[in-house]
């Protein structure tokens, strides 16, 4: 797989899953400002280890990748409670059932995009909506708005983070299964 | 601040960067130079850049707005390299086509175009657009000096549109209007049931008394009468939608049912699935669209499944136990 074929399939196949991931994480760790660095090592050791073949179920995959990755952290840390170590070697994660498809329904899609916007900064938002809704380029938004390319730019950095935690966390899937009861014990096996 | 804040972070600004008009290749070696240094810098932009091309969506906002906006230059959605190379070969087709001098000049009446099934054919209209008709497809064209028209009655044809915004360019599908802003898109009729697939540029569907919705690159849509559903398409998965403009399908792990009602457009051999277990099975790879036989054969050998034929049916079922 080429490294083109391999980025493509890492947004077309594993980006969507982020809803599920990050429920994944939220569930099993408890420092909720680690949520999005484990989030991060989730995905580049998918994507590492997807690099010459890729799996059957990306979900599967990036899940017991996120698995393992917990239990390294918490081998690592060492202030885990055995409690918690015994119970995360004995979270097998299920997959559920969240189409990519659902991701698409382009209306919905549209609400999400409009309400991230509306949280913008009105300043972020002008420039967002001038180089997306009017497809206008950066210099174009630096004219009509009388301010330089480089506040341009700066603004365009912000908006993409916060489109980004729009549209792939919250994502258009939120009408997808709950994955499993939120409780811990269950040792299911998928 | 996190090391994935940090990172996110410079992420997000390459991503501006590159966005901006200041963009310059010694730029592009940074950002790849960048990347190359850590596959968390890599899922970093990858991330966020898919959000931001989803955000086109946006567009969708100012048709609705204010229909008469007038259209931007193109340009930037224009020219993808590896649009070009998918249709390089039909390029070529259409050249030849267009060489052997059946090139149709400034006729104001409806043509008729028609393919009979398991055959494809390339039409140029009058004015340099190009149409490629896939299996079992029926279209007529009027093209005159206001306006050009295109009504497809039945099967798929795939649009490589000539940029003409004096002249615009609407294909009528049943109740539904398809509205072309300079594009090369796929459009396949299914009863009252249209799909849509954009390669470049941008086209706006509407049915009757609804509100109209613009797609744009990669974008695919189901519509009927009340209902649209968009996706987003990669560049693959839009290729293999158009891997009929080759004479090949290219499954990706579809079920058996699903293939072989592809299989049933392209020739008058029906494929018949005579049980669940066997429709289910899932499929891939990529195979020729006139040769049925062998994608039987195929199931055969590589499924074990029984393959049995019966004048103008083929029956596939499972093995008996």
């Amino acid at each position: 797989m080429t490294q083109d074929e391999l980025s493509a399939w890492f947004v077309d196949e594993v980006l969507p899953l982020e809803p599920v991931l990050e429920r994944f994480l939220r569930r099993n760790w408890r420092d909720v400002d680690e949520i999005a660095d484990l989030r991060q090592e989730v995905y580049a050791r998918v994507f590492d280890g997807c690099a010459n073949s890729r799996p059957d179920s990306a979900q599967a995959f990036v899940l017991s990748t996120a698995r393992n990755l917990l239990i390294d952290r918490a081998r690592r840390a060492q202030i885990v409670s055995i409690e918690t170590y015994a119970d995360m070697d004995a979270l097998t994660p299920t997959v559920d059932h969240l189409s990519p498809e659902r991701h698409s329904a382009a209306r919905s899609e549209l609400r999400l995009l409009q309400a991230a916007l509306n949280l913008l900064p009105l300043r972020c938002r002008e420039v967002i909506e001038l180089r997306k809704i009017e497809g206008l380029s950066q210099r174009e938004v630096a004219t009509r708005m009388g301010i330089t390319e480089d506040t341009v730019e700066r603004q365009v950095s912000k908006g993409v983070r916060a489109l980004a935690l729009a549209l792939l966390q919250t994502g258009a899937g939120s009408q997808e299964k709950k994955p499993e009861s939120t409780h811990r014990s269950g040792r299911a096996l998928s | 601040m996190t090391a994935n804040d940090v990172i996110e972070r410079q992420a997000a600004d390459w991503l501006a960067r590159k966005d901006g008009d200041r963009w310059t290749p010694e730029q592009q070696q940074a950002l790849d130079d960048w990347l190359a240094a850590s596959t968390l810098h890599r899922v970093a932009y990858l991330r966020l850049d898919s959000a931001w091309k989803r955000a086109d969506r946006l567009r969708a906002l100012q048709a609705a707005e204010r229909p008469q906006a007038t259209p931007r230059a193109p340009a930037a959605l224009l020219a993808r390299p590896w649009a070009r190379r998918a249709l390089g070969g039909l390029a070529l087709a259409l050249m030849a086509w267009v060489l052997a001098g059946d090139f149709n000049l400034g006729k104001p009446d409806t043509e008729r175009y028609a393919t009979a099934v398991g055959k494809r054919e390339a039409v140029a209209l009058a004015d340099g657009s190009r149409l490629t008709l896939n299996t079992a497809t029926r279209v007529r064209t009027a093209v005159t000096a206001q306006e050009r028209r295109v009504w497809l009655d039945q099967g798929e044809a795939f649009f490589d549109v000539a940029h003409d915004a004096s002249r615009p360019f609407v294909v009528i599908v049943g109740t539904q209007r398809v509205t072309v802003l300079g594009t090369k898109f796929s459009l396949r009729r299914d009863g009252e049931r249209l799909q849509v697939a954009v390669l470049e540029g941008r086209v706006k569907v509407q049915s009757d008394g609804a509100q109209a919705t613009v797609l744009t690159r990669e974008d695919a849509a189901v519509a009927d009468a009340r209902n649209l559903l968009v996706t987003k398409k990669t560049p693959q998965q839009l290729q293999a939608s158009l891997s009929w403009l080759q004479g090949k399908l290219i499954f990706d792990q579809i079920s058996l049912a699903e293939a072989a009602q592809q299989f049933n457009r392209y020739s008058h051999r029906q494929l018949v699935i005579a049980d669940p277990a066997a429709a289910q099975i899932r499929i891939g790879g990529s195979f020729d669209a006139g040769n049925v036989e062998a994608f039987a054969r195929l199931l055969h050998v590589g499924f074990g499944l029984e393959v049995q034929q019966q004048g103008d049916e083929i029956r596939i079922s499972s093995p008996a136990s």
